[in-house]
């Protein structure tokens, strides 16, 4: 771990305390870059396969070479060629482009999950921090019955109702996740509230009459914000494994591309003549996930120090 | 300490309740809201509830569609159809399959072994396996074994574990033409032929929670290296194993029970996906089955019957770290 330790020097940059600089914005930033890829390689890797992996996710219809839903008869289980960069499955779609789709839809599941699912778990943690005995009671007994919450069984679930009652089915795993992942994240930022309000900051503040609301916003929130950032980085793999494992089940959104739904159901007879349609999928999921997980460590490692080592 | 067990104890029975009315309104409330055609009309649930469960065959035929409702109790209005399961569950009957129509217990009875036995046997599998491999990480940390098992853990944590059988189960049929052995007796029926079922997927299911207990081995016990009883019981000649493995790795495991209530809900996910491919007759195949043919009552007890092993796992973390460390119970 000793060269992952995050300097003081690092976190002064970070939070612009550092000396004044008169070198031109550019190289600034490029200097800063550079000192973080040398001091956290990891970190840096991650950082630039999450990048990729938005650039993909976003521009999927410019850069997919050909439309992933296109099948071809004629075409099926082409080798890897300059056309199609690692071959074509059982009915001829090409998979480079059903990757880059799928991209898209693991960023829709993993964003909408964290931002839906830390909306309010930090609404509902800095308010359960704050109000009274009798919330305080309701939200011990709702966090405690949202955590027993078998979520993949729920997710199940939740994408069937969808796909009989015609709706998108990518709407309901992102709500249905959230609201699995949200009660893990409320009780997180609960603690972290209360923990901040009890320092002589708040109530130097709370004691000149700032109000409750006021507390929370100005005070408490945003210093519980460096913790949402990491969790939500580090939370944000866990929603795309997700949707790969529902995905994998056949419960997933039906006729979208998606990572889990490459190597599952039919496609699993067929390995023998595109050996792709397994191994890539799998690779892809597997280099997003750890380049998020190292993204988020290097993360937490500078923004807050007191987590180090938590995971 | 009985104060907090029974403040604890009162709380996991009411978030239970909860779960209870959490599934009741996405089942019977939200799913059947959304599939009635989009026009909400309070007094039509049996109609929309109809579309939601009973066979596109039978829909024709509102006879049969009663029937089978009234089996299930499913044609009363909302809130006496969820008194009626309540009721129901209070005296330990959770009802009857609409589609098979085999009371729900029955099949328990066979499938809970099946799906407790992969679970908790994954669980001991992987602790082990990866408490020793994390405490190894630490008192090697920076060096190649480190290295190595780290870079095991995470990409065990990255590659999803179902991709991973997959290709366990393709290469080893195309190198040694083997295929998993899928046909499945109780274990007091063939022991033999039980276990050659049953050691891969545990194996598989056990790699999840296994790279989560090493990495967080690995953390507390680099915490407790540090500390200075350690440092005493190396100056008083101790041997580096007994200090290693007597007082670091006692006290590094401690925090690591707690992770217990983590590991369950991935173990119950990893049971839902392997039971479906290895075509194991747990709960999980069973749940998957049911939510395939919307067979409510099912899908609702199985939900009930996970969130109350969770539930339970985590009454029991609680109760083991206020036992541990008593200044929780004060909070």
């Amino acid at each position: 771990m000793s060269q992952e330790e995050s300097t003081v020097s690092e976190q002064e940059e970070f939070f612009d305390l550092a000396p004044e600089d008169n070198r031109p914005w550019v190289i600034q930033k490029a200097t800063g870059i550079a000192r973080f890829a040398v001091r956290r390689p990891l970190g840096f890797f991650g950082g630039v396969i999450v990048l990729f992996f938005l650039i993909i996710a976003v521009f999927a219809p410019w850069l997919a070479p050909i439309d992933p839903y296109k099948q071809s008869l004629a075409m099926r289980f082409a080798e890897p060629s300059t056309t199609h960069w690692v071959g074509t499955d059982y009915v001829g779609r090409d998979i480079a482009s059903r990757l880059i789709y799928g991209a898209r839809l693991s960023l829709f599941v993993g964003m909408g999950t964290v931002i839906l699912s830390g909306l309010f778990g930090t609404i509902l943690g800095v308010m359960w921090a704050y109000l009274g005995k009798t919330f305080d009671a309701f939200m011990s007994m709702m966090v405690t019955a949202g955590l027993a919450l078998p979520d993949l069984v729920l997710l199940i679930i939740a994408a069937q109702i969808a796909r009989q009652a015609e709706i998108s089915e990518i709407f309901s795993i992102v709500v249905t996740l959230s609201f699995t992942r949200m009660w893990g994240v409320t009780r997180i930022y609960r603690s972290a509230a209360l923990e901040v309000r009890s320092r002589p900051f708040v109530e130097a503040a709370e004691s000149y009459g700032a109000g409750a609301v006021r507390a929370m916003g100005k005070h408490v929130l945003p210093n519980v914000l460096p913790l949402i950032i990491v969790s939500s980085t580090l939370a944000l793999p866990n929603a795309i494994l997700a949707e790969a494992g529902l995905s994998f089940l056949g419960f997933g959104p039906a006729g979208e591309p998606s990572w889990g739904q490459m190597f599952a159901g039919e496609a699993r007879e067929y390995f023998r003549r595109q050996v792709w349609m397994l191994w890539a999928p799998g690779l892809t999921i597997g280099l997003t996930v750890m380049g998020f997980n190292f993204w988020g460590d290097a993360m937490r490692d500078l923004l807050d120090p007191r987590l180090r080592g938590t995971t | 300490m009985t104060t907090y067990i029974i403040r604890r104890g009162l709380l996991t029975v009411v978030s239970i309740w909860m779960v209870t009315v959490i599934i009741f309104l996405l089942l019977h409330v939200i799913g059947p809201f959304f599939i009635s055609d989009r026009s909400f009309n309070p007094d039509d649930w049996t109609e929309s509830i109809s579309y939601f469960l009973v066979p596109e065959e039978q829909l024709a035929d509102p006879v049969m569609v009663k029937q089978t409702l009234a089996r299930a109790g499913l044609d009363k209005p909302i809130l006496e159809r969820y008194g009626f399961w309540l009721g129901q569950l209070l005296q330990g009957d959770l009802g009857s399959s609409v589609i098979s129509e085999r009371a729900i217990w029955d099949e328990l009875k066979w499938r809970l072994p099946v799906s407790i036995e992969l679970g908790v046997v994954a669980i001991i599998v992987a602790a082990f396996v990866a408490v020793p491999l994390g405490a190894l990480t630490a008192v090697k940390q920076d060096t190649g074994p480190d290295y190595i098992v780290r870079g095991y853990a995470i990409a065990l944590s990255a590659f999803p574990n179902f991709w991973i059988a997959t290709l366990i189960v393709e290469y080893a049929s195309r190198w040694w033409r083997w295929a998993p052995d899928i046909r499945f007796e109780h274990f007091w029926v063939d022991p033999l032929q039980h276990l050659s079922v049953m050691w891969l997927p545990v194996l598989l299911i056990a790699l999840a929670p296994g790279s989560v207990f090493v990495r967080y081995m690995r953390a507390t016990m680099l915490e407790v290296l540090r500390q200075d009883f350690i440092r005493t019981a190396r100056s008083k000649g101790l041997q580096e194993f007994s200090v290693i493995v007597k007082h670091a790795m006692r006290n590094a495991m401690i925090p690591v029970i707690t992770l217990l209530g983590l590991v369950v809900p991935i173990v119950i996910g990893g049971n839902v996906i392997f039971e479906r491919f290895f075509t194991l007759p747990g709960m999980g195949k069973y749940i998957v089955d049911a939510v395939g043919d919307f067979d409510i009552p099912v899908i609702q007890s199985m939900v009930l019957v996970f969130a109350l092993i969770i539930s339970f796992t985590n009454f029991l973390v609680d109760l083991s770290y206020a036992w541990i460390d008593p200044r929780i119970k004060y909070s």
